[in-house]
């Protein structure tokens, strides 16, 4: 079954175009990863499938879980079972992460959750994802290193069990013993009913989760998929032999 | 939060609930000795607070209305009827409050505050105190706190020894209008090294067309005792100018500790005049939690005098400026001692057209070395119709101190509105929430009603804005 | 102690935190000396006078939308009296950078100077002024107060680069009160730096405003205050242009018996979305008779924007001066070395050696005079 269908995706940011015709099909069950080197539009994509206000969609068509997702508001979106893990999230004073979390669970799911079970399971999360207890009661990122910011975001996506969960370069900022725990919590949290798309240009996590395709991602275009092999591909020569390969493409079309 | 759903339930209507006039004695308008005198032999006040009122109509007169800060132009003082008395006499027990008074308070929530174990409830009604429960562990512990009409007969040596001498009737026009026609208010004094544990919590209301009030508070802390008092005000809407010149004058003493909190939600049609001022003997320390709300224009700047060694005061306040209003409001501070230190967190909130004014003085004396200072202002701006403006005065004298200062104008930033709206939290609770994170300090120094009827207040302005 | 002349009827206003002089606005007779020097081809550089020059203005400069921050008196009394300055003007489509350097030197014989200047960057030039202001005293009989009155107008259009670099040091009985008004255009970037070491009384005002689109203005201001010096610093951003940016950044030391007032004033006017403006004030403290005022105002009518300030006062970086004490320094020297490294950040940014050199001396001179 289909979690999210992108059809033909252009996208533009104050006049000047970055996604210019993404197609992409994940289904439940599924691990996608997106790879590609610095400005290819990896997070553009990311931003433009949650609706950030500074991108503008010219064309194309996204269905997500059988409903059109252009035609949603950003809130829309995520009741619908959209996730996405920020690269920079942002920090909320005045809001405690127990607060938020609640919020955003009754907001998501449509009920208000039992605060003992709740509680119970969110500190479950947390210390799976190694992160103290101390973080329930403290201001939203506020004042948060990187790579606790980057936990925060994982601990989001556990409490929240979205249909489709979009990890924006969840890697960076994270120590390796941080990155193992963290990908580790998303491979546990990937089921046969939900979908994950891995947005990364750093391929070592493919160390701790098993993707089933990996894309990639050069001059706002898909240039080729495929299985594992292709990231070692990528690992031995690099994103250069891919920017050809769409110029060879452009070419001959 | 689960609040929402009760937030939503809220509305401006409970505060804007009208009696139909019913007093026994209405002065003229127009403010003459006779009237004074009048106002006096009502009271049946002693002879030397008559002579200070008569003094102090003098020197009113005798001022003009200032002309910096907000436009009192239009406020025409003299057809103020400044003094309105209920038809009922002070009440113990809230059983024999009349029915109608009655009703006004329950819709406004002090028979729960009551409920909920605070110590005492001071409740003004037009200009004259009506009720008053006190408890009897306040009683066994020395500690008065009753009206002030009452205390000036009798506990007469220690008001006397207090009364407007930190707020003077020379200090401006409208502190001298309040010497001679203040009517009603607190007063408390707690005794040397007593810690009075619960919040003692007092309410005052406007009603009458055209009624002015000028209640005076005034507190007392011995030494190495310790208070917390709350003020909460709220008032009808009118079409006639409505003025507020009370005034609030707290004394703490060496190692004592005091803290003030107030919300003032007045209507839209007031004229907030407030003037607090609080002095603090050695190791003392005063704490203000406010929110300035409601009212048309509002002048408001509590003033803290550090002259003992080692006093310290903290300032912790949000002023919430909507369509129509100018709040002028802020916090002075003096440091007239050595290795004295206070702490200002100001925040502001201004939509639609509202005008929020920060200005605030912090003043060390040549001989007040070792002082350190923290003041943060903040500003949040919800659309471009309003205005905010931070003037603050820092005045240091001498070499040995730290200060700091710091001042922040902003808007909600579309970032924080996109994260929380990805979480699935529509535009409007994203906003609220902001809004409410932003305000969170203040909420959080105030007891839980308090706190609640802050959101409560925020969301209603909001909702303003959103609609 | 003064031998002024002959009086003009100007009035000596009545300032609320600074004590002027009783005796203000002399006549002046004759010019300041003045040091010439210009580099590079493209501009022109002529004497600030006449109708030519009130064209100039009234075609560019907008002077009623600036306010008077020294008072109707001094502004009054400069424009009548004024007898010296220079009107340099970039020549249009000129890509390299104009340097101008003038340095004035008061004397016994030329006491008092009162001076216009009008520069303007033409569309995408790059123009540098100094103004270096000091004096020749001669012996101490003969020695006399020296004045100075100024006003500078600065018009730098569209995509141009000025820096206008202004330095005070005459000596500790002379006055000296100054205030530049400046229009910044679309994409045009102002830079101003102030420097004030001697006189007595110094009153100084800098008003810029930010008219169009990515306009961009910073202002360091560097200030040492001794014995009976009084320093009235006003500095004024204000934004008009949408995405604008400025920055005011003044620092400063106060010894003896001085006293230093201190007005940044960030103005965001309806319109200036997606602006960002800050402020901040760091002053150091070295003798327990100094007094410190500031006012830093922060006026807002846009909510689109990031408005910032911040004012330290007598507060010292804590890591660095425990650092230079665990190396064996003093309190009070690791305090003046951390002066020293504020100073350098700004005097760094000079481009002209020979002005940073004698300024650092000057100093050191005063680091290490009159504080124990």
């Amino acid at each position: 079954m289909q979690i999210i269908k992108i059809d033909n995706l252009k996208s533009e940011v104050d006049g000047s175009a970055i996604l210019k015709g993404i197609d992409l099909t994940i289904n439940k069950g599924e691990i996608h990863v997106i790879m590609g080197p610095n400005g290819a539009g990896k997070s553009t994509l990311a931003n433009v499938l949650m609706g950030h206000p500074s991108h503008e969609v010219t064309e194309g068509k996204v269905t997500f879980m059988g409903k059109d997702l252009l035609d949603m508001k950003v809130d829309e979106r995520a009741k619908a079972g959209l996730f996405l893990s920020f690269q920079y999230p942002q920090e909320v004073p005045g809001v405690t992460v127990e607060n938020f979390l609640r919020t955003a669970k009754k907001e998501v799911s449509g009920i208000m959750p039992m605060m003992t079970q709740f509680n119970k399971d969110v500190k479950k999360q947390m210390s799976d994802l190694d992160m103290d207890e101390k973080y329930l009661s403290r201001y939203l990122n506020q004042g948060f290193s990187g790579g606790e910011k980057k936990k925060n975001e994982i601990l989001q996506m556990a409490v929240l069990n979205p249909k489709l969960a979009i990890l924006d370069e969840t890697d960076s900022g994270l120590d390796v013993d941080a990155i193992r725990v963290v990908y580790e919590t998303v491979q546990k949290l990937a089921n046969e009913n939900n979908a994950i798309l891995v947005i990364t240009h750093y391929n070592k996590i493919l160390n701790y989760i098993k993707p089933d395709v990996v894309h990639v991602l050069v001059d706002g275009k898909i240039v080729k998929s495929g299985d594992l092999s292709l990231a070692e591909e990528i690992e031995q020569k690099g994103y250069e032999s891919f920017k050809n390969a769409l110029d060879d493409a452009s070419l001959s079309a | 939060m689960a609040q929402k759903t009760q937030i939503e339930e809220v509305d401006r209507g409970i505060y804007d609930v009208i009696n139909p006039e019913n007093h026994r004695f209405v002065a003229d308008k127009g403010l003459t000795e006779d009237i004074i005198r009048e106002i006096s032999r009502e009271k049946n006040e002693p002879e030397w607070m008559l002579e200070f009122r008569l003094k102090s109509l003098e020197i009113y007169k005798s001022k003009p209305i200032p002309t910096w800060g907000a436009d009192l132009s239009d406020l025409d003082v003299e057809n103020i009827v400044h003094y309105v008395k209920p038809n009922t006499d002070m009440k113990h027990s809230w059983d024999e409050v009349p029915e109608e008074i009655k009703q006004t308070f329950e819709r406004l929530g002090i028979p729960e505050a009551e409920r909920k174990s605070l110590a005492g409830v001071g409740a003004q009604y037009d200009s004259e105190v009506v009720y008053h429960s006190m408890q009897e562990d306040l009683i066994k512990q020395g500690v008065i706190y009753t009206d002030m009409d009452s205390a000036v007969k009798q506990h007469e040596d220690i008001v006397r020894k207090y009364f407007m001498t930190l707020i003077t009737n020379r200090d401006h026009k409208f502190s001298a209008l309040h010497g001679a026609v203040w009517s009603g208010g607190s007063f408390v004094y707690v005794p040397e090294g007593v810690q009075v544990e619960l919040p003692l919590q007092s309410y005052f209301r406007l009603n009458a067309k055209g009624a002015g009030q000028f209640e005076h508070t005034l507190i007392v802390v011995e030494k190495g005792a310790s208070l917390h008092f709350i003020e909460g005000c709220s008032a009808p809407k009118y079409s006639v100018q409505n003025l507020h010149a009370g005034a609030v004058e707290l004394f703490v003493k060496e190692e004592a500790k005091l803290r003030y909190s107030t919300i003032e939600n007045w209507s839209r049609n007031m004229y907030n005049l407030n003037t607090k001022r609080s002095v603090v003997d050695k190791n003392g320390r005063i704490e203000w939690v406010s929110g300035s709300f409601g009212s048309r224009v509002s002048m408001l700047y509590p003033m803290s005098i550090l002259r003992g060694e080692g006093a310290s005061s903290e300032f912790t306040g949000i002023t919430f400026a909507a369509k129509g209003q100018y709040l002028d409001t802020g916090t002075k501070v003096v440091h007239s001692a050595p290795n004295t230190s206070s702490i200002v967190n100001s925040k502001s909130i201004s939509k639609d057209g509202g005008h929020a004014f920060y200005r605030g003085l912090l003043r060390v004396t040549p001989n007040a070395v070792g002082v350190k200072s923290t003041v943060n202002c903040e500003s949040l701006m919800l659309d471009n119709r309003s205005k905010s403006d931070t003037l603050p005065i820092i005045e240091i004298g001498n070499d040995q101190v730290d200060i700091g200062h710091e001042a922040k104008i902003g808007r909600i930033s579309d970032e924080t509105i996109f994260y929380l709206m990805s979480r699935g939290i529509s535009e409007a609770e994203a906003k609220a929430m902001i809004v409410r994170g932003f305000v969170e300090p203040i909420t959080k120094e105030l007891p839980l009603e308090y706190a609640v009827e802050l959101n409560n207040l925020i969301t209603l302005e909001l909702e303003g804005t959103i609609g | 102690m003064d031998h002024m002349k002959t009086q003009t009827p100007y009035k000596v206003p009545n300032w609320k935190r600074l004590t002027l002089p009783e005796s203000l606005f002399p006549v002046v007779s004759a010019s300041v000396l003045e040091t010439v020097q210009p580099k590079g081809a493209h501009h022109t550089l002529m004497p600030y006078h006449g109708d030519e020059v009130r064209q100039l203005i009234e075609t560019g400069f907008k002077t009623d939308a600036f306010s008077k921050h020294l008072g109707g008196d001094f502004l009054r009394y400069i424009d009548g009296e004024s007898k010296q300055g220079h009107v340099i003007k970039t020549h249009a489509h000129t890509p390299d950078v104009q340097k101008i350097k003038i340095e004035y030197q008061l004397n016994d014989q030329t006491p008092y100077q009162v001076e216009n200047h009008l520069i303007i960057a033409e569309a995408g030039t790059k123009l540098e002024v100094v103004l270096d202001y000091s004096v020749l005293n001669g012996t101490e009989a003969t020695k006399l107060e020296k004045h100075h009155y100024g006003t500078t107008r600065v018009i730098a259009k569209r995509g141009s680069q000025v820096r206008l670099v202004k330095v005070q040091r005459l000596s500790d009985e002379d006055h000296y009160f100054d205030q530049v008004l400046c229009q910044v255009e679309e994409g045009a970037n102002l830079e101003l730096i102030d420097v004030q070491f001697g006189s007595r009384n110094k009153a100084i005002a800098y008003e810029t405003h930010l008219l169009g689109r990515h306009a961009n203005a910073t202002l360091h201001s560097l200030y040492f205050g001794e014995e009976h010096a009084q320093l009235d610093l006003s500095f004024t951003m204000k934004h008009f242009g949408a995405q604008s940016t400025s920055t005011i950044l003044s620092k400063g030391a106060l010894s003896g018996n001085s006293k230093k007032t201190f007005r940044g004033n960030l103005i965001f006017e309806t319109g200036a979305a997606q602006s960002v403006g800050r402020e901040k004030e760091v002053v150091v403290l070295l003798d327990e008779r100094v007094k410190s005022d500031s006012i830093p105002a922060l006026l807002c009518s846009e909510d689109d924007v990031i408005g910032e300030h911040a004012a330290s006062v007598g507060q010292l970086d804590g890591e660095k001066v425990f650092y230079l004490m665990s190396r064996g320094l003093s309190f009070m020297e690791a305090k003046k070395l951390v002066i020293k490294a504020a100073f350098e950040e700004v005097l760094m940014t000079l481009g002209d050696e020979t002005l940073k050199a004698s300024l650092e001396e000057a100093l050191d001179w005063r680091l290490s005079h009159g504080i124990q």
